[in-house]
């Protein structure tokens, strides 16, 4: 049993390190895309035996729902730049050093590589051993098991990873919602959207797995919501499951996307922080603390910081793949 | 009979190690598209076993997850790889308002 369990960790390594590497090297963008769905799977099963099933419940959402399509929406809008671009038409707007396209530009000048490959081994290396003498001077400690395990009573809920990540460092949550806000922001500031690039795909197989899959994603969704209080699962694991049932039906439908009025949009995507923060302020008043619950309250006040956040993060997951300010507010 | 389960987990985290060969080599990109989605079904599999063999029924939703959003890039895929453009549709700096035209398959 053991020996199999290692065994299995061995060849999963090598998977990924192996994956990781033919993705990095692939000169095919395509191909590198394909490489890195596959290597968001093998990661995934990487958690599960680092027994950290909620991360892995997380890099699931993520990495098999929506970065894949991410990315292979960006390659195909990278395509249809570069064909407008080499077909000579005029391209507007012109480029700017500092737009968008700089980054095109740079994708096209072909890499200096052997004045780089040097100090790019230098570095690798120097970082490398500053990492292993890093963990080789690891202090035995138990980290914080025990001290979370003594305080679970007073946190409102049962399962320990939400007990941390909403009430003992509920800091680090809040500005991870902000962090994610900040992202869209930065994406909105870029402009409007272009329209996703989408063939048609005639049949009834795209319309019939919308039908059946979108409403079973959002009952999931509301499942591994509900399930953070007790077992893996939460607001980030919820609101990216939530979110890729959003982008399906970006997906199925990109030419007539009705567009969501911003005014409500704006107030979903900056629920969970704007909650998350009230709630804080609240604790700061009250005495407890900034993000400090009483603890009567400290369940219900953690599922409606979480219902929020899923909110939050599954309409700003789809904003982002959208990309770019609702078309018909330019303010 | 967890060594059972180990032992298949192994054997499916395997086959994932050797149809990367189909996405290595190719050639169309449909096949290493199909070569990834098979993973997917794999991973699900693997996911099942594993949850039986450790005993952690959470992977069961990691499972589920999986089983339900690898069809998001499958679906990305067709959108990008079908069947070629009309010449008439716009794909670049168009916005929503200023678009008319409609696909066949969205009229239900």
């Amino acid at each position: 049993m053991n020996g199999l369990l290692v065994l299995f960790d061995l060849v999963l390594l090598a998977g990924i390190v192996g994956v990781a590497w033919r993705c990095l090297a692939s000169t095919d963008l395509f191909r590198a895309v394909v490489l890195f769905i596959t290597f968001g799977l093998l990661l995934a099963l990487a958690w599960v035996r680092l027994e950290a099933p909620d991360i892995a419940l997380a890099e699931a959402a993520i990495g098999a729902g929506i970065t894949g399509a991410l990315l292979l929406v960006t390659l195909e809008r990278l395509r249809s730049i570069m064909a407008e671009r080499r077909s000579g038409r005029p391209h507007s707007p012109p480029p700017d050093p500092t737009g968008p396209h700089a980054l095109l530009r740079a994708l096209h000048d072909p890499l200096p590589e052997h004045r780089t490959f040097l100090p790019a081994l230098t570095f690798a290396l120097v970082v490398g051993g500053l990492l292993v003498t890093a963990l080789w001077h690891q202090p035995q400690s138990v980290g914080l098991e025990p001290v979370v395990d003594a305080h679970m009573d007073v946190s409102g809920v049962d399962h320990p990873i939400t007990a941390v990540l909403l009430n003992f460092r509920a800091y680090d949550t809040f500005l991870e919602l902000a962090i994610v806000l900040i992202a869209l922001l930065g994406a909105w500031s870029l402009g409007r959207h272009d329209l996703i690039p989408a063939r048609p795909a005639p049949g009834p197989i795209l319309p019939g797995t919308l039908r059946l899959l979108v409403p079973v994603a959002v009952v999931t969704g509301v499942y591994v919501l509900w399930a953070g209080s007790h077992a893996p699962g939460g607001a980030f694991q919820a609101g990216a499951i939530l979110g890729a049932a959003g982008i399906l039906l970006v997906l199925a439908r990109p030419r007539q996307l009705p567009m969501a009025p911003g005014g409500p949009l704006r107030l979903g995507i900056s629920a969970g922080v704007a909650l998350f923060l009230l709630v804080g302020l609240y604790g700061l008043a009250a005495g407890h603390g900034f993000l400090g619950y009483a603890e009567a309250w400290a369940y219900p006040l953690i599922i409606l910081i979480e219902v929020a956040a899923t909110l939050s993060i599954a309409l700003t997951l789809v904003a982002l793949f959208v990309a770019g300010r609702p078309a018909g507010d330019d303010a | 009979m967890s060594v059972f389960y180990l032992a298949a987990a192994l054997f499916l985290l395997g086959t994932i190690l050797l149809g990367l060969i189909r996405v290595l080599r190719g050639p169309g990109s449909g096949d290493r598209m199909l070569a990834a989605q098979l993973f997917g079904t794999t991973g699900v599999t693997i996911l099942l076993l594993l949850s039986l063999a450790l005993e952690e029924s959470a992977l069961v939703d990691v499972a589920l997850v999986f089983a339900l959003l690898a069809v998001v890039a499958a679906v990305a895929f067709v959108r990008q790889h079908g069947l070629p453009e009309p010449p008439d549709t716009p794909t670049h700096r168009q916005h929503p308002e200023s678009t008319e035209s409609r696909e066949p398959n969205d009229d239900r």
